[in-house]
């Protein structure tokens, strides 16, 4: 009973905060000046736009995989000596390109069927970024400049295994798995998790289809309210005052692993983003942007608190913050 | 309805709404206010993939059993349709030039850029001494970036460019910039990107009109507030100076 009434009250509150937010949003177009909005509406619909093929691509991909891969074939191939693991945990990316919000789900279910903590990890992490999809995008974002498209893969598969051997390390003497909870074990919010052994290919196209829809939802809100404070940001902060922030070789890269933690992007639009700050920001703190945001942010954390301690999941932010930071600071005192 | 029906139904709409909207920008050609053209063969892309969500959430309306609470999370993806259809914005406008960044003929701002052979600076090579150099648009990031490149080959030549006046507070009354927008992929990452005008006649030129500025182009001392240094940059002794229409693409590309 204490359960359903937390929930009733956790749905409460959303539905008030949406519906505050969207009066708000209505009146904001009504009374703002019409050169303002438009130059809003602008940036935060060419944002959705241009990333909404990308995530398609993305959750498609999932899609088959969630479908046709199973967790016992991909534990399978695990090594189990501790830096071969890693560096094929490193490396699934390339065959395995799920993007940053649907390998949190998939992480867990691994670590829950067996898979070490440090590989699921280092999966995880690599996987964000090292994939096929994320560095087409990137290659896009910046104008087809390989440079960018190889350090962030270089850098990417780096702080996978750095985090990776760090996990490795840490005692084992309590679990870092929380118990398994009575709800929908799927994070990406998708209902079809029965509907995988159907036979004929008619039933697997449409279960392809209907996971596309419902993972589009579940990864999709989260890139639109990005591109939403992302919009905000660029409309209404004013430029000499993001100026003064990106100047310093320090704090522009806080101030940008801060903005990447809390826009929650999808890896594969967040390169889009990172190319609007070249000019302003440093070269370290543009590449720790493209680097702590697929790692960890806001979306990740939650559903990371899903399945794991949060004495874990702080110890993971912890150290995903000092590589990624050690890196972007690395790029602009050395200048890689 | 059932609340799991609601949601369906919901969720078609917005599917619906997407298809439509992506369908009508596609069509119309305003897809050009937000996205640079490269990347419209990813638009076509998921306007056929939202079609076919559509559809298939059609067939789910009918099958649907499920007993759920109402997803607020519809409300996000309404907020682009809403945006998209209510206001229907034409692209940046000039006010938003404050809060971009500039990239301004012969500063070194752009760090990042690769170092490609431009097709626009083949133009110089081929103009007569004499002859004016036409800034048209197809052309006008490659040859601002190589004025900055190679700016000694285009010392005392004559210009012709067009564009919008752009004015930071602490310019000095004979002097504005005049600029276009260059989007690189979609319009969130419009960079301002222009030359220095020196002219007498500046101040008759109000900020955010566009204006034909046909001149000879010297250098000039030139102050950046935003990283507090002054360094010469090339700047347009203007002959000639007329308002223009503003054009019916707004943006400029970089070129290739």
């Amino acid at each position: 009973v204490n359960r359903s009434t937390a929930t009733l009250d956790r749905t409460g509150a959303k539905y008030i905060f949406a519906s505050g937010f969207f009066l708000l949003l209505v009146m904001a177009i009504l009374f703002m000046p019409r050169q303002t909005v438009e130059n809003f509406s602008t940036i935060f619909i060419s944002i959705v736009l241009e990333a909404l093929p990308f995530v398609m691509i993305g959750v498609i991909i999932s899609s088959l995989i969630q479908l046709f891969v199973s967790e016992e074939m991909i534990s399978r191939i695990i090594p189990r000596n501790l830096f071969a693991g890693l560096i094929v945990a490193s490396l699934m990316g390339f065959v395995f390109p799920i993007c940053e919000c649907a390998n949190v789900p998939v992480t867990r279910r691994l670590v829950r069927k067996g898979v070490p903590l440090h590989i699921g990890i280092t999966f995880m992490m690599a996987v964000a970024i090292v994939n096929p999809v994320v560095l087409l995008s990137t290659y896009y974002a910046f104008g087809g400049n390989m440079h960018v498209v190889i350090l962030r893969t270089v850098l990417g598969l780096s702080s996978a295994l750095i985090i990776g051997w760090t996990v490795s390390v840490l005692p084992k003497k309590e679990s870092y798995l929380k118990e398994i909870s009575q709800e929908h074990d799927c994070g990406c919010a998708h209902d079809g998790c029965e509907h995988t052994h159907s036979r004929g290919i008619k039933e697997k196209c449409i279960a392809i289809i209907d996971h596309t829809g419902l993972e589009l939802y579940a990864v999709g809100r989260f890139l639109i309210l990005g591109a939403f404070i992302s919009a905000m940001m660029q409309t209404f902060l004013p430029r000499p005052f993001l100026m003064t922030l990106g100047q310093g070789p320090v704090l522009s890269v806080l101030v940008m692993m801060a903005l990447a933690y809390l826009l929650s992007l999808c890896s594969e639009a967040d390169a889009f983003i990172a190319r609007t700050f070249v000019g302003y920001f440093s070269t370290g703190s543009i590449f720790a942007f493209m680097l702590f945001g697929p790692l960890i942010d806001v979306k990740n954390t939650l559903m990371l608190l899903e399945g794991f301690k949060a004495k874990f999941v702080i110890i993971l932010i912890i150290i995903t913050f000092v590589v990624a930071f050690s890196f972007g600071i690395a790029i602009n005192f050395f200048g890689i | 309805v059932k609340k799991g029906t609601l949601n369906q139904w919901i969720w078609f709409i917005i599917l619906a709404g997407f298809s439509l909207y992506l369908g009508r920008l596609l069509f119309t050609g305003d897809i050009h206010y937000f996205i640079h053209p490269k990347m419209f063969f990813f638009i076509r892309f998921s306007f056929v993939i939202f079609l076919l969500l559509c559809v298939n959430q059609g067939r789910r309306i009918l099958f649907s059993k499920r007993k759920e609470a109402l997803k607020a999370g519809y409300i996000l993806f309404i907020l682009p349709l809403l945006l998209g259809f209510a206001v229907a914005p034409k692209g940046l406008n000039e006010a938003a030039a404050a809060n971009r960044g500039l990239q301004l003929a012969g500063s070194d701002s752009s760090t990042m850029e690769s170092s490609r052979q431009l097709k626009a600076s083949e133009i110089i090579e081929q103009l007569g001494p004499e002859e004016t150099l036409e800034v048209e648009t197809a052309l006008y990031s490659g040859i601002i970036e190589d004025i900055s490149k190679r700016r000694s080959l285009y010392m005392g030549r004559r210009i012709g460019i067009e564009g919008f006046v752009f004015r930071f507070d602490h310019f000095s009354p004979d002097q504005f910039i005049v600029a276009r927008m260059q989007i690189v992929c979609c319009a969130a990452d419009a960079l301002l990107t222009g030359i220095l005008v020196q002219s007498n006649e500046a101040p008759s030129f109000e900020t955010s009109s566009w204006v034909r500025v046909e001149g000879i182009i010297g250098e000039r001392e030139y102050y950046d507030a935003w990283n507090d240094k002054t360094s010469v940059v090339p700047a347009v002794k203007a002959e000639l100076m007329h308002p223009v229409e503003k054009p019916l693409n707004v943006y400029v590309y970089p070129s290739e």
